[in-house]
């Protein structure tokens, strides 16, 4: 319940810190931390346009992402303490497959529309987020390794390192994360949320037609996924250095707070990749992923 | 019982004497009878746990001919008998088009090798004495051969039918291979035999006997279920066959072969590491193979068809847990791949048969296949859209459907097997969890495309824009799987249970009530369950709120190009593929064109290209071997003069250098 609530509360500062960091770094003035929610607002009271090529697909796809985020955010623990108000051994396998419908979703939502745009978008994001899902899961699979539990709840415990294989660990892992929900959330450097040209877009391309209420629950998902991926990250961190829960929920913020601001320097920083170039660089995630496990599995034969 | 069976049987041959319409009834009602009978025996095998014997014919070639009905037969029967029901059931208006031009033994004909199939498959699983058992297999391959060429008067029909019949004759001779082994090595001709072998220390090439004779069995069975590298046959002859005999072919057919190789793991006295390791090896290239293999297609049956390729690899990898935890001794493992490999089995006859079904009936109603002509479809056949749908979402492995199910299974066996100490295990099993992932990604982004391509956006052509729902013998057909694929979603538990009981035999200490991933199969149920609820609530809470907004309806935002033609702008599946061929070249080979402009070219003239690509394996291995062999047999074709002399001449000549032979004490 606890990370529940906390992932809520991360999700509605996400956006608005991102939007402040990128406008700092590029020397404009900042927009209250709360800009993207009143956009959110604003968009929920619009009406609404539809293509008529569109079918139910179009109109359910939005909803039905929006309810799959909340239910992943479900599954999330808060240390090993507080498990996630669902939780079961292999839940992190449904986390990672209800993301999948998600997607499923959003991507043949938007070939529903029959544009050309939409079906660029679709097809970048299916082909990007399924090179990815192998990273993710070797990150998962090393926490099973050095945990022995296959549930989120257990998961992030008793990870007996000495210092320097958790710090190797939780740099690696963090950077896979980072990396993955930086993907996920298609930001950089594999897509631009801010580009103006539909031809480089991706996910942006795949809601280009979703209009008012659609679009304020496509947005507050996009959020919601932030802070999911933030609460994971905050949760390795918590299981190698375990602290009192005061100081644990405050960690978790600063992590959240601390990948935002990532977020937003990273986006500010860095130049997106050629779109040719976007397969390889997932790869090498999801290979960085595999050395991960394989490096763990040494370490811990060691032992 | 016995007698009923070998009398539908007989009466199965009158079919040719009824006509068109008729024969479909006479043969539902044989088909009934045979359902209805050897369903009886398995479920009443499966609840009293006792295994059937009888005899069927006292002497059948000099032996009797027995049945056998053990468990794991039971689960086979009542999975071939479910999908020859709804194939049987989709096959009446799927063939009515056909009733004008073909003629009356064409159809009683097909009736007749629909009975045939549905009673050699079931006679593959019961028998286990050898002869009956490749009698039971040749025959399945003959009526399902005769069931593929059904459209014979199409070009490269025949041809594809040739070739299938072929292959599996290939295969059927590493069976008959496999059998004398075991008879010269145990005395027993049949699958009895396997259980005797004495475990053997002699080793060849650094491996056990057990693990050679094996794999002649895999390769004779390996071919039938469409392991990489024996799949070739299969992309040709599914889309070649018409739908519902594409459904029950990839639903039930190609799982014989999975049967097959099954029946020897579970009879090999003792299973050792390479057999395990063999298995999960190749099954993990097949289903890479296969998915990657679907992506590029545009042939809607034909991607289709290598999706089962990509299935029979992950039941593959599900066995090769099973194989490779016994093996070290971790009976939770094993159970857990044993298990989803059977369940996945169960699963993937139901929505592959389901797929079928729909892109038979987008056949049906456009004449098409090619995905590039189809779209727009969901406002035309609705229901089709709809079955096409819910058979995507479960053969991608994503929940709320079946085919998360047992991938949860294999995969919680995985992550099992991560937990292990020691270096080589848990890192198999990371092997094992990085291929279902890729995989299940890959199914998802084909399968994205599919649908999309055609059921999404504005028809691509005439054709499809002018389809119409198919009738209500269809949507029976295809209510029938879609019930069961939602059913062991929401209810996984019970299907857990119900795989369970096959295994008992296997494993007879193992505690199959306190397996741990029994409650998480409860929750994954009620998380369906509880989803599909919220979802339809906020769906139709965003719809009141649509009410009192303004809602405006207009065409696809085109760039300002109106006057532009609408469906052409869309992505279609060439190019959704078109990314994903460029990082996966070595899979097979590119033979689409490119445009190419002149010089001095000023007014560009209509210009053709395509795009098509051939699996690399066939297109760079197997044709060129084959078109050697048969520039050499063209040559010794010297001999066939056709004179009746030269005929006589050859067993002459034959005779005399026998004889010379002979008296030479050469031989």
């Amino acid at each position: 319940m606890i990370s529940f609530i906390l992932i809520l509360i991360s999700a509605i500062f996400f956006p608005g810190i991102i939007a402040i960091t990128k406008a700092k770094f590029s020397g404009r003035k900042a927009p209250s931390v709360l800009q993207p929610w009143f956009d959110i607002i604003r968009l929920s009271k619009k009406g609404s346009v539809f293509s008529t090529t569109t079918s139910i697909i179009f109109q359910i796809s939005p909803v039905l992402n929006f309810v799959i985020l909340i239910a992943v955010a479900l599954i999330i623990p808060f240390t090993n303490k507080f498990p996630g108000i669902i939780h079961f051994q292999g839940d992190f396998l449904i986390f990672i497959y209800l993301l999948a419908l998600g997607k499923f979703f959003l991507i043949i939502g938007a070939l529903d529309v029959g544009s050309g745009f939409e079906g660029m978008g679709a097809n970048r994001e299916a082909l990007y987020s399924m090179l990815a899902e192998p990273a993710f899961f070797m990150v998962i699979a090393t926490l099973v390794l050095l945990t022995g539990n296959s549930s989120f709840s257990d998961m992030f415990s008793g990870l007996n390192l000495n210092l320097y294989s958790a710090i190797l660990f939780v740099l690696l892992a963090l950077y896979i994360l980072v990396q993955f929900a930086m993907i996920e959330s298609s930001r950089l450097p594999v897509d631009d949320p801010k580009t103006h040209l539909e031809l480089t877009m991706i996910h942006e391309v795949m809601v280009l037609d979703n209009s008012g209420i659609d679009m304020a629950m496509v947005n507050i998902g996009n959020s919601l996924k932030f802070s999911i991926f933030g609460a994971i990250m905050a949760n390795i961190i918590l299981a190698i250095w375990p602290i009192n829960l005061v100081l644990s929920i405050l960690i978790f913020l600063v992590v959240e707070l601390i990948f935002a601001l990532l977020v937003g320097f990273l986006e500010s920083f860095k130049a997106r990749l050629k779109l040719i170039y976007n397969s390889q660089f997932i790869l090498t995630i999801s290979s960085i992923g595999v050395v991960l496990f394989l490096m763990i599995l040494l370490l811990k034969n060691q032992l | 019982m016995n007698s009923l069976i070998i009398a539908v049987f007989i009466l199965s041959w009158f079919t040719f004497a009824f006509s068109k319409k008729l024969s479909y009834w006479y043969v539902f009602v044989l088909e009934l009878i045979l359902w209805i009978s050897t369903s009886y025996l398995a479920i009443h095998v499966l609840i009293s746990g006792n295994d059937y014997i009888s005899e069927l014919i006292s002497n059948f070639y000099f032996n009797p001919l027995t049945i056998k009905i053990d468990r794991l037969t039971a689960f086979f029967i009542l999975l071939i008998n479910f999908t020859s029901l709804s194939s049987y059931i989709y096959a009446k208006q799927y063939l009515q088009p056909y009733l004008k031009e073909k003629s009356r033994f064409n159809f009683s004909l097909h009736y007749f090798n629909f009975f045939l199939l549905n009673f050699a498959m079931l006679f593959v699983v019961m028998v286990s004495d050898a002869i009956g058992f490749l009698l039971a297999w040749e025959l399945m391959s003959l009526s399902s051969f005769f069931l593929v060429i059904f459209e014979s008067d199409k070009p490269n029909i025949i041809k594809t039918g040739i070739k299938y019949l072929v292959q599996m004759h290939i295969g059927y001779l590493f069976l008959v291979a496999g059998f004398v082994a075991v008879y010269f090595k145990t005395g027993i001709f049949g699958f009895e035999g396997i259980k005797h072998l004495i475990e053997s220390t002699s080793l060849n090439y650094g491996l056990s006997s057990n693990f050679w004779l094996f794999i002649l069995f895999f390769i004779g069975f390996g071919i039938k279920a469409g392991f990489f590298p024996l799949h070739s046959w299969l992309p040709h002859a599914h889309p070649a066959a018409p739908s519902h005999v594409s459904g029950l072919m990839s639903g039930i057919m190609i799982k014989m072969g999975i049967y097959g190789i099954i029946r020897i793991l579970f009879n090999l006295p003792e299973l050792d590491l390479s057999i395990g390791l063999f298995i999960f090896l190749i099954s993990i290239f097949t289903g890479v193979f296969g998915v990657m293999s679907a992506i590029v297609q545009h042939d809607l049956k034909k991607l289709l068809a290598f999706h089962s390729i990509e299935n029979i690899g992950i039941i593959g990898i599900g066995i090769g847990l099973g194989v490779l935890g016994e093996v070290y001794h971790q009976p939770a493992i094993a159970v857990l791949g044993w298990a989803g490999a059977l369940l996945h089995i169960v699963n993937h006859s139901l929505f592959k048969s389901l797929l079928f079904y729909a892109a038979g009936s987008v056949y049906l109603k456009t004449h098409t296949r090619n995905l590039n002509k189809l779209g727009g479809l969901i406002k035309k056949m609705p229901f089709t859209a709809f079955a096409f749908l819910i058979g995507a979402i479960a053969i991608s492995g994503i929940p709320p459907f079946n085919g998360f199910i047992s991938e949860f299974i294999i995969y919680n066996g995985f992550f099992e097997g991560i937990k292990q100490s020691g270096l080589v295990f848990p890192m198999l099993m990371m092997f094992g969890v990085l291929a279902l992932a890729l995989i299940g990604g890959l199914a998802m982004f084909c399968f994205t495309k599919a649908f999309g391509v055609v059921f999404l956006g504005t028809a691509r052509s005439n054709e499809a824009s002018h389809a119409k729902e198919v009738g209500w013998s269809i949507k029976f057909a295809e209510i029938l799987p879609i019930f069961w694929i939602v059913v062991i979603g929401l209810l996984p538990v019970y299907f857990f249970n119900f795989v369970n009981v096959i295994l008992q035999n296997r494993f007879p200490l193992f505690p199959f009530k306190q397996i741990a991933i029994t409650n998480s199969l409860k929750w994954v149920g009620v998380l369906g369950i509880i989803l599909i609820v919220v979802i339809a609530l906020f769906y139709a809470i965003r719809k009141l709120i649509l009410k009192s907004k303004k809602v405006v309806y207009g065409p696809t935002w085109g760039c300002g190009y109106t006057a532009a033609n609408a469906s052409a702008n869309q992505y279609n599946a060439s190019s959704f593929a078109a990314n994903f061929k460029r990082i996966s070249n070595p899979v097979f080979v590119d033979l689409s064109s490119e445009i190419e402009y002149g010089d001095e070219e000023i007014f560009p003239e209509k210009k053709n290209f395509k795009t098509h690509v051939e699996d690399k394996l066939e297109f760079k291995l197997i044709v060129p071997i084959a078109n050697t062999i048969l520039k050499y047999v063209k040559k010794i074709a010297v001999l066939q003069t056709g004179k009746i002399q030269d005929y006589i001449l050859y067993p002459l000549i034959f005779i005399i250098v026998m004889i010379v032979l002979t008296i030479l004490n050469i031989i």
